[in-house]
């Protein structure tokens, strides 16, 4: 009698925990967030990146930050689903979030906004060694480049785009002036989910480029608020809530205080980045990228 | 020559002329190739038309075809000019004469079109269409097999662009011209432009009531500031940017007749019955010269 029970007992509890495959499985750095929803978190603040399972196949989110973890999310993908990568969608152009394209395109179709393929090029003709001196990082990163290819976007689209693929339903949102020349926030209305991009970080210091603007940072993330997220997934950090606006909001808001105290008693932007304390946020990371605040926050307080 | 030799030639020569030199003529008398890589089919003169863009990343289709008999032998012509597959299909417009066939593409061809394209095709979806249309051709019943209504996977707002292989198209929404969602498509490289139902050769077109003459016109202005070498309506002949011209003269005449009219105090109805048009007396499809009537009398009524 026991000997019998057992292959079907094992059947039983195969046919139990198959389907139950839990993100524990997929390794550590993958995060179930929803059902059929997962991102694949960088580590120490390297980007992340989002996988969607439809019933027509995998949505990525950006392709990792480096070629080693594109080929990681490769490997995840596979486990979770038969069906192929059908879309990937850029939140920016920036090689830590598009290196890795070549992983899954082709076939996969890349999207992302306006100005993605241009800024791509651009960083392209600057650093033409960019993948040799990748490769030599180390033999993992060299094996994972095999086959690179330089994929820029098919789609590029203006302000506004809905990707329809299966039963779910992708709101693609132009970010202007948060972070690169072309950002966008990916919103899922259904599963209340956001892929809010680099307009936002959690517990770091955002690098402002002169193009950016606190203004507009504070906007997008006014906008991505109203949407009423359940999840919010930032281009690099901790998945959270919609307090990630909330900090980063707070911590805009006492930044252009103190640089408009400062400036209104007469300093130069010199002596306010020597002088200004922000002790509130000791804690963040990436420290050196304050005095680009400092710039973004002295050009609004002087009004321009 | 001794055999042998014939037959080398007639090797060398079907090489050289035979398997390189695929002519529009071999895809079927309805495909019309307008560049290379670039050909357009259509079956009836007032058919829709579909284009067919070979890239080395695969095909771009626009629009599907009036009917699936159209979808079916474009697609035998895909077949015919490369082995790379359709992977992407733009709407020019989403009523059914453009979109019915779209179940024979995709998957796995990526659909797009300008938004509101989805709710406009679910609304308009009838199966009774396709049965009549099946009653009425028993013929077409063998390709309506496996029918879905597919609609688009991407719907853009205003303005896109696809890079497919060495190519480019920009998409362009053009507003109230024609249905809730027209989309012209232009390849900036090839000057060819895709020019949707805004306007076609030589013939009236039906104006419904969301339909601006003002928007109409501006579009076409639009397009014609592109400078495209050939000019591809949703329905009818290939043309030049004398498509445009003729189409505002058209229009702008019509707006002054109705606006004289309209001021002495004319109805709408006495200007239907009383509105000569001689100029475009050889134009076809003259029972949507009312819908252009209406919509003449909303502008100079505003």
């Amino acid at each position: 009698m026991k000997i019998k029970l057992t292959p079907i007992l094992a059947a039983a509890l195969s046919l139990l925990f198959a389907p139950v495959l839990s993100a524990q499985d997929l390794g550590p750095q993958i995060k179930k967030i929803k059902d059929g929803i997962y991102v694949y978190v960088g580590k120490e603040f390297n980007s992340n990146c989002g996988i969607i399972l439809t019933e027509e196949g995998v949505v990525l989110i950006d392709s990792g930050h480096n070629p080693t973890d594109s080929r990681a999310i490769l490997a995840a993908v596979k486990k979770l689903t038969p069906l192929p990568v059908r879309f990937l969608i850029d939140t920016e152009p920036h090689p830590d979030h598009t290196t890795g394209h070549f992983v899954f395109s082709p076939p996969a179709t890349v999207i992302a906004h306006e100005g993605a393929t241009e800024s791509m090029k651009g960083r392209e003709r600057e650093s033409p060694d960019r993948i040799e001196k990748m490769k030599a990082v180390s033999p993992e990163m060299r094996a994972a480049l095999e086959g690179y290819r330089f994929i820029t976007p098919h789609v590029e689209y203006r302000q506004k785009m809905t990707l329809n693929v299966g039963e779910r339903t992708f709101e693609l949102m132009y970010l202007k002036g948060v972070h690169s020349e072309a950002d966008t926030a990916v919103w899922l209305p259904k599963e209340r989910v956001l892929f809010s991009a680099s307009a936002v970080v959690v517990n770091q210091y955002n690098i402002l480029r002169p193009f950016v603007t606190i203004p507009d940072i504070l906007a997008a993330a006014k906008m991505m608020k109203g949407l009423n997220p359940e999840f919010v997934i930032p281009g690099h950090g901790t998945p959270g809530t919609v307090k990630i606006f909330e900090d980063s909001e707070r911590y805009y808001a006492l930044l252009l205080e103190r640089v408009g105290k400062m400036a209104r008693e007469g300093k130069s932007l010199d002596e306010i980045k020597k002088e200004l304390r922000m002790p509130e946020y000791d804690g963040w990371a990436s420290k050196d990228r304050i005095p680009s605040n400092i710039d973004a926050a002295y050009k609004v307080v002087k009004g321009n | 020559m001794k055999k042998g030799s014939i037959s080398v030639f007639l090797f060398v020569f079907y090489l050289l002329f035979g398997a390189s030199y695929l002519l529009a003529q071999d895809l079927g008398p309805h495909f019309k190739k307008i560049k290379d890589g670039i050909y357009v089919y259509a079956q009836k003169p007032a058919d829709s038309n579909a284009g067919v863009i070979v890239t080395q990343e695969g095909v771009v289709l626009i629009d599907s075809g009036h009917n699936p008999p159209d979808s079916q032998a474009i697609l035998k012509a895909v077949k015919q000019l490369t082995s790379q597959p359709i992977r992407f299909l733009i709407n020019t417009e989403p009523h059914s004469d453009h979109t019915t066939g779209h179940f024979l593409f995709s998957p796995p061809a990526i659909i797009i079109a300008h938004e509101g394209a989805t709710d406009s095709m679910k609304k308009a979806y009838n199966p009774q269409r396709n049965e009549k249309l099946m009653a009425d051709y028993p013929d077409m019943r063998e390709s309506f097999k496996g029918f879905k209504m597919i609609t688009p996977q991407i719907e853009y707002r205003d303005k896109m662009t696809l890079n497919v292989g060495e190519r480019s198209f920009e998409l362009y929404y053009l507003k109230n011209v024609h249905s809730e969602a027209d989309t012209a498509i232009w390849l900036p490289k090839e000057r060819v432009i895709f020019s949707a139902a805004v306007a076609g050769v030589k013939r009236f077109s039906n104006l419904r009531p969301s339909v601006q003459i003002e928007d109409m016109m501006s579009a076409m202005k639009m397009m014609k500031s592109l400078n495209p070498e050939i000019v591809v309506p949703g329905h009818g002949p290939l043309g030049t940017t004398k498509i445009f011209d003729d189409s505002i003269q058209y229009y702008t005449l019509l707006l002054e007749r109705v606006g004289k009219m309209a001021r002495e105090g004319k109805s709408l109805d006495s200007i239907k019955k009383e509105l000569r048009m001689p100029e475009t007396d050889d134009w076809a499809s003259k029972d949507r010269i009312d819908t252009n009537i209406e919509s003449a009398y909303r502008s100079v009524k505003k």
